[in-house]
């Protein structure tokens, strides 16, 4: 399903190259929820962003349902994301002027006039993870925990094969964290959805099926 | 303080393109105000200095009437208590024949013989080693010779015994170079293009013979003052001369260009303004951005003023860069626009030189100084709201609450704003200067940008589905963002809009002269050919012609009939008006002027009998009316004339006194004319017309002749209209400009705004060209909605200006003329710009990697 091959990344913003993941290789199966551990700058985001076609990696390669990312340019990789992968944000990231239905909505719309059975999913989506009544509202109405189930459902929406989730509770509080991800996992789990969710929590890891490790750009323990 | 200049400095240097683009837009602000204010000074003083020049020790000036001074008065004057000494001198600028068009020489007749005291023994001056003439003798016995600046020869390569010809009313005349003057005294005049003749062989050179321009006085002792015995001296003359200071001449003059200045002056206002929108809205944006800094610079105990010092100095920085570009520029947009401005000038209104203009000291600083001015007081509002932040919120990066503008607030304001406006445009003038019009506009300005974030909050919606319907999803972001922060958008919206109406308005108001013009010339101006020397500027550049050659050409086959034109700039109640003399009865058979007062036929009656007609502008701007008299210095003193009509006329802004040309002949003892229209046999074939024109060049070859069309009047005139508008499209280009560079700032400062919100889009699957067209797409809103603030904006700014501002100022009243074409100009051209503003930041907002967007904070 996913196949992260030998992949390093070095960024070199700064003066001094920094080397985020030196040589990580892991494969992720259909269905699976993963989540990746480890230490702050042990390079859990990196390997997120390299799996979500967000980034591209300085060697190696990433695929998803075999297609290489390496073959892609950046339309099709952007035309990957809104198909085939659902994203969820420690900072909710949602457009402050769409509604959250619209925002539901977003990748569909980016796609053209959404289809009536995918407005009707959002609409679904939106019920299940309890704001029915919220359609309508702005996220700047919404709280902390509401946006974020917006934003779930967000990644839901297209039915995509796999959702990456970087930090999702990180900013909530705790009780509000353990309901999203029960939801994150229900709906998951509902559409045979692959998860991948980076996050500090041990709480949050043990939802997972599957903890990959990760200590200064190595995977130290792959589940 | 250093601290903070620190904090500012290294901010400024670290958004390299940001800083730029601001100093860049005060740059070119202050680079208008700056060239005009040169262009002001260098015409105020080129007249300064040739009056000061030639009048040098003169304490007063002698003058009479329009065709000068007797000779029989100068032993009058000479005679009078209190004159110590008296010299007359002929003063005239002469068209050169056979050089580039409109290249002129002032000519300066001086009695170099009887003279010593005012102008020194130029031909043998005993203070320089070498006397300027060989000869002076030869110099003496000759018609031919002068004596010419060194900076006069040099310009056009002319040695001692080289000649030249000028167009006199004699006909064209050699005249030979006998000494050069160094560039002091007279020679220093009128940039240098100055010669000098014996004053008795200029009278014969120039067809003056008897008469005089001046008589310079000195007078005796210090004792009273100058205005007390000049007092004693007009009683002691009599009635026919003029007595008056020299320096009194260059003040009518000076007030003769207050239309003309006027409008430079409000144009440049309005380009600081738009500058000053910049400045505000780059500020405002600082302050958005750095709410973190703000809060940790007030956590740490900086006070609420030293926030505020912060921003407004930091705006004053950029205004001294800015400021110290845009003088520099200045200077080289006003060598640019001087060839222009002198030529509008010249035709207009007096026959200026506008020679090298000079980077002045005074006027460079004046202008820098007004850019830190005005950058520092634009940054005031902003930097309240800077001081406003609270600590707490700023250190925790609460991301910027949503703006709240009160469109409540904002309505009232705008409300009083429009009405102030209504209120002040009809107010009289002030010392000449249409004051109530001229902050009318400025006002109206106000008003719409007050209301401009109303106008983008009801106008969103509208804006997002259309946008939506043509750019997608984008599209339809693009216009909400627009609405999101309506108070810094709508800054960037009013300066664009700003530039908009200026040139709707200046568009429309030309479109209004020019129907004016057009139908004017319809009516008024019939005849078939017009003859005239050097120049179809009646009255300004032209050269007088003897009258016998409208009997010549009356004479010729195919003529039907001629009207001999005499039009010369007089004093008119202390101020300058064209005295206009023709033959009424010729002139009323074949045109059909229209009269606001009075009508043809008591103008064919009574100004034969020494009545006159005066022009509706100067019958507005003296308040006279049908019945009322003037008062006109003649040869014989000064004399009443009964007004019969009153007519429309847009020669001069100066205003007409129309008389009979056998009245004025007699009254003024004048016999040249400046022109001859000529009405052709109807039904007159081409080839005849073309043999016609040739013949009358042919039979007076020495007099430089014109023979124009009536269509090429016509054609001069609109030319006329659009060179003197030219200067004004130079600033809206500019005002477009500096506009341009705000939508390009909100952009940018937007763009990196919502970083983190372009990461999510790409993230969710947003292509790059979709990120791109979402800031397109908002750039080109920006400037439709600058269109919905700038083409009202325009049109009333059009309406104050036409009613008002040019009424008072000129006394035309010219019709209020929409000009679609402007306004359709106006608005693809906001629009086109504002998108090709938008291409950067867009480019910019597409190279975002997502991973760094979503990283950023």
């Amino acid at each position: 399903m996913i196949r992260v091959e030998r992949v390093r990344k070095i960024y070199r913003e700064g003066k001094v190259p920094v080397e985020a993941l030196r040589g990580v290789s892991v494969e992720i199966a259909r269905g699976q929820f993963v989540s990746i551990m480890g230490p702050s700058g042990s390079g859990k985001s990196t390997l997120l962003n390299l799996i979500g076609a967000l980034d591209r990696p300085s060697e190696g390669d990433v695929s998803l349902e075999s297609r290489a990312y390496s073959s892609l340019d950046d339309d099709q990789l952007s035309l990957l994301r809104r198909r085939r992968i659902g994203f969820v944000f420690q900072f909710f990231n949602l457009m402050p002027t769409l509604t959250a239905l619209e925002n539901v909505l977003l990748p569909a719309l980016l796609d053209g006039r959404p289809s009536r059975e995918t407005e009707e999913r959002a609409v679904k989506l939106l019920e299940h993870v309890g704001l029915a009544g919220r359609a309508s509202h702005r996220p700047a109405e919404l709280s902390g925990g509401e946006m974020q189930r917006v934003a779930i459902a967000r990644a839901l929406v297209t039915r995509p094969p796999v959702v990456l989730a970087d930090e999702p509770t990180g900013n909530l509080d705790r009780q509000t964290g353990r309901e999203v991800l029960a939801l994150l996992r229900l709906e998951a789990r509902e559409s045979g959805t692959t998860v991948v969710m980076v996050t500090h929590d041990p709480e949050a890891a043990a939802v997972a099926d599957r903890t990959i490790t990760l200590r200064d750009g190595k995977i130290v323990e792959a589940g | 303080m250093r601290l903070l200049l620190a904090i500012s400095l290294r901010r400024l240097l670290a958004q390299p393109l940001r800083t730029s683009l601001v100093a860049a837009g005060i740059a070119l602000g202050v680079a208008i105000l700056c060239s005009f204010n040169l262009l002001r000074s260098e015409i105020d003083e080129s007249f300064r200095k040739g009056i000061d020049a030639i009048a040098g020790k003169a304490d007063l000036e002698i003058s009479a009437g329009p065709t000068g001074v007797a000779e029989e008065a100068l032993e009058r004057v000479r005679r009078a208590p209190g004159v110590a000494h008296a010299t007359p001198v002929l003063d005239t600028v002469a068209n050169l024949v056979g050089g580039p068009a409109g290249d002129s020489v002032r000519v300066v007749g001086i009695d170099l013989l009887g003279d010593d005291y005012f102008f020194g023994d130029l031909l043998g001056d005993r203070s320089h080693d070498e006397a300027p003439v060989e000869d002076p003798l030869a110099f003496l016995n000759s018609t031919e010779s002068v004596l010419v600046a060194e900076a006069f020869a040099r310009k056009r390569g002319l040695g001692v015994g080289a000649s030249f010809q000028v167009a006199t009313p004699a006909g064209v005349r050699p005249l030979r170079v006998r000494g050069l003057l160094p560039m002091e005294g007279v020679a220093d005049a009128y940039g240098g293009d100055v010669a000098v003749m014996d004053l008795y062989a200029m009278q014969i050179a120039f067809g003056r013979e008897g008469r005089f321009d001046r008589v310079q006085v000195a007078l005796e002792g210090e004792g009273a003052s100058v205005d007390l015995r000049a007092a004693a001296l007009r009683r002691a003359l009599g009635g026919d001369l003029r007595v008056e200071r020299p320096a009194s001449r260059g003040e009518r003059v000076a007030r003769m260009l207050l239309g003309f200045r006027t409008a430079l002056s409000f144009a440049s206002g309005l380009a600081l303004i738009v500058a000053m929108f910049l400045v505000y809205n780059a500020v405002s944006i600082a302050v958005a951005e750095r709410r973190g800094e703000i809060g940790l610079l007030r956590a740490l105990g900086g006070t609420l003023a030293q926030v505020r010092r912060l921003f407004v100095a930091e705006a004053a920085l950029l205004g001294a860069v800015g400021g110290a570009a845009g003088a520099g520029l200045g200077v080289l947009l006003a060598r640019l626009l001087a060839g222009n401005v002198g030529e509008s000038v010249s035709s207009l209104y007096v026959r200026v030189q506008v020679g090298t203009i000079e980077a002045r000291p005074g006027v460079l600083a004046s202008s820098a100084a007004f850019g830190v001015v005005s950058s520092a007081l634009a940054a005031i509002l902003p930097a309240r709201a800077a001081a406003r932040v609270a600590p707490a919120e700023a250190v925790r990066r609460s991301p910027p609450r949503p703006e709240t503008v009160r469109d409540g607030r904002l309505a009232v304001a705008g409300g009083c704003a429009f009405a102030a406006s209504a209120a002040l445009a009809p107010l009289p003038m002030v010392r000449d200067v249409p004051v109530g019009g001229l902050l009318s506009s400025l006002v109206l300005v106000l008003g719409f940008s007050l209301c401009a974030p109303i106008v983008l909050r009801l106008s969103a919606p509208a804006l997002a589905r259309v946008a939506e319907r043509i750019a997608g999803l984008p599209g339809r972001l693009a216009a909400q963002n627009l609405a999101r922060l309506p108070g810094r958008t709508a800054v960037t919206v009013s300066a664009l809009g700003v530039a908009a109406a200026l040139v709707i308005s200046v568009g429309s108001f030309v479109v209004s002269i020019k129907t004016a013009v057009h139908q004017w010339i319809e009516n008024s101006v019939r005849a078939d050919l017009i003859v005239t020397a050097s120049s179809p500027w009646l009255g300004t550049t032209n050269t007088p012609i003897p009258s016998a050659i409208a009997d010549d050409v009356r004479r010729m086959p195919g003529v039907a009939a001629v009207d001999p034109l005499r039009s010369l700039h007089a004093d008119v109640s202390g101020q300058r008006a064209v005295l206009f003399a023709h033959d009424v009865v010729t002139y009323e058979r074949y045109g059909d002027p229209v009269y606001t007062a009075g009508d043809a036929e008591t103008v064919v009656r009574e100004l034969p009998r020494g009545a006159i007609a005066v022009s509706s502008n100067l019958a507005a701007r003296r308040k006279l009316g049908v019945g009322d008299t003037l008062t006109l210095d003649t040869p014989a003193g000064a004399r009443d004339f009964r007004i019969v009509a009153i007519f429309v006329d847009y020669t001069s802004d100066a205003g007409m006194v129309r008389f009979d040309i056998g009245v004025y002949r007699q009254v003024f003892g004048d016999s040249l004319i400046d022109a001859v229209d000529v009405y052709l046999v109807p039904g007159l074939p081409a080839g005849k017309v073309r043999a016609l024109r040739d013949q009358i060049l042919r039979r007076h070859p020495g007099h430089d002749l014109r023979v124009y069309t009536n269509r090429d009047l016509r054609e001069i005139s609109f030319g006329i209209v659009d060179q003197t508008f030219r200067v004004l499209g130079s600033l809206q280009l500019v005002a477009l400009i500096v506009a341009i560079l705000g939508v390009l700032n909100t952009l940018v400062a937007a763009v990196i705004d919502r970083t983190r919100e372009i990461g999510m889009l790409r993230a969710v699957g947003a292509t790059r060209r979709q990120v791109r067209v979402a800031v397109i797409t908002e750039a080109t809103l920006i400037g439709i909605g600058s269109s919905l603030i700038g083409v009202p904006a325009g049109l009333i700014l059009h309406f104050i200006f036409t009613r008002y501002v040019n009424y008072q100022t000129s006394g035309f009243m010219f019709p209020y003329t929409i000009a679609w074409p402007a306004i359709a100009q106006a608005t693809i051209g906001v629009g086109v710009v504002a998108a090709l503003a938008g291409i950067y930041p867009a480019r910019r907002a597409a190279r975002l990697q997502p991973t760094a967007a979503l990283r950023a904070e």
